[in-house]
């Protein structure tokens, strides 16, 4: 359910057991989809962006054959998220509710995807062993074949296939941000009333955009994308009715991700530029159309380089005839 | 505290080899813990420590790096404002631990070159975003980006977290990455 890392210098390491065979290195994934997926377990992470850390808790159990899975902030304000099935909920500082929409298929782990559609864009490698949280792991790195995207390096437990540790690494092998155990223990009793929701001072949901608001005629198109980068379906959603709805058009490689929100604006008072924090790049424009001036913002984990190409050649119609 | 704060503050910043890495993780323990959720408290932190207490170069140097950063911020007003808190911390962070540890160092005598350090802190490459919006000499009122956040912009953070969660192949991080920004923009 994990993954990312830190490499301090990678980049000098040679690949030391670059022969472990794909089939090795596949079924390892695989396994740990399974763990990740199966197993009961509860534990402590460090989460680490850019120069910020972050302590939280995970718990994770199957219970009548659903997946439930809390994540709890440890540090400072309390969020948290919480997964009940294919429901899942996001608990802020102040106690209010976002529902993120669920009706689609559940979240795939990094596994299922590796294992089951590798994406050709990466090279897997099992790299030797470590130790993470006091127990013995596999090191695994994931090596992208360009530029376009980020690498990753995984830490498998050795007894339970449970990803313990994961790094995303820039080109220069810097680690962007760390997810990794400090505790874990496995099969722990833990029963629905551990996933349940607090009460919330309110609730909210993004709302989707009725069919016949103007909008819902733009087409959002992407001149370029890096290999391997297919669009998803495109997404129309309010945060509240008295704000213009948001198109939303998510892009996936088979592991990274970024997603271009287009919003109608008007003439004045819009920023634009970039922001980054850890490995998640922020990107707005502005676009004039013959049907209006747009903001275009891509967010996503995908180098800055990728991102500001990628929405250069962002087009919007109007499809209209 | 198990272990000097220069290595875990060397952690904290990504700057220990693997070796050091792998030896603090090993060691690590709810003191250490705390420390690290302290310092990135560190801004609150500030207020406390007066500035005065820093080398004058440290602070020269620092601020004019912060100026220089300064400059050219066009931003994504939401993103931009989680990240400008993300690095006055980050940034706070470093100059507490500066200053703590050339309090340390002061008392052995040994010369302080803190100013250096924060040099190439400033340069990491994921510092690239790090551009503060007030300098540690008590002259600009520190932002408050709990207000300067835009509930747009963390609705756009949800809605991509929703989408990598289902799509990236990255399971639940994204969600621990939206958690984590969520705690830190205190938006709600």
């Amino acid at each position: 359910m994990m993954l990312r890392v830190l490499a301090l210098s990678l980049s000098l390491c040679t690949p030391l057991v670059a022969l472990a065979d794909d089939s090795s290195a596949h079924n390892q994934l695989q396994a740990m989809a399974e763990a990740n997926r199966s197993l009961n377990y509860t534990g402590r992470f460090l989460y680490q962006f850019g120069a910020e850390i972050s302590t939280m808790e995970v718990s994770h159990a199957v219970i009548d054959g659903r997946q439930y899975q809390r994540l709890t902030h440890l540090d400072g304000r309390l969020v948290e998220v919480i997964r009940r099935g294919d429901e899942v909920l996001c608990l802020h500082p102040d106690r209010s509710l976002t529902r993120l929409n669920s009706q689609q298929a559940g979240p795939l782990a990094l596994g299922d995807r590796l294992a089951s559609d590798l994406p050709e864009q990466y090279n897997i490698l099992v790299d030797g062993d470590g130790r993470v949280a006091g127990r013995h792991a596999t090191r695994m790195r994931v090596a992208p074949l360009d530029t376009h995207r980020y690498g990753y390096r995984l830490w498998l437990d050795q007894e339970s296939r449970l990803l313990l540790k994961s790094e995303i690494v820039d080109g220069s092998g810097v680690a962007l941000e760390r997810v990794e155990f400090v505790t874990l223990t496995l099969s722990p009793q833990l029963g629905l009333d551990h996933f349940a929701v607090p009460e919330a001072r309110h609730e909210k949901a993004l709302a989707p955009v009725a069919e016949s608001h103007p909008s819902m005629k733009l087409a959002v198109t992407p001149e370029w994308l890096p290999a391997g980068f297919r669009a998803m379906k495109q997404d129309w959603r309010q945060a509240a009715t008295d704000r213009a709805p948001v198109a939303a058009r998510g892009f996936s490689d088979g592991l990274a991700a970024f997603t271009v929100f287009v919003e109608a604006i008007g003439e004045n008072s819009v920023e634009e530029g970039v922001s980054r924090v850890g490995p998640t790049v922020a990107v707005s424009r502005r676009l004039a159309a013959p049907s209006g001036v747009y903001l275009v913002t891509l967010v996503g984990e995908v180098p800055q380089s990728t991102a500001l190409r990628v929405i250069d050649g962002i087009s919007v119609r109007d499809s209209q005839p | 505290m198990s272990r000097d704060l220069e290595t875990l503050s060397a952690f904290l910043d990504g700057e220990t080899s693997e070796l050091e890495t792998r030896r603090v993780m090993r060691d690590i323990d709810n003191a250490d813990l705390d420390a690290l959720s302290r310092w990135q408290l560190a801004r609150d932190v500030m207020h406390k420590q007066p500035s005065t207490s820093v080398p004058a170069g440290f602070n020269a140097s620092l601020s004019a790096a912060l100026a220089a950063e300064q400059a050219p911020s066009r931003r994504p007003a939401w993103l931009g404002s989680v990240s400008r808190l993300a690095v006055a911390a980050s940034v706070a962070a470093a100059t507490v631990v500066g200053w703590q540890s050339w309090e340390a160092t002061q008392s052995t005598g040994a010369a302080p070159v803190m100013a250096s350090a924060q040099d190439s802190r400033m340069s990491r490459p994921f510092a690239e975003a790090s551009l503060v919006s007030r300098s540690f000499n008590g002259t600009t009122p520190v932002a408050t980006p709990a207000a300067q956040v835009q509930p747009r912009g963390n609705d756009m953070l949800l809605r991509h977290s929703e989408f990598a969660a289902r799509n990236s192949g990255q399971g639940m991080m994204p969600f621990a990455r939206l958690v984590s920004m969520d705690a830190r923009s205190g938006a709600r």
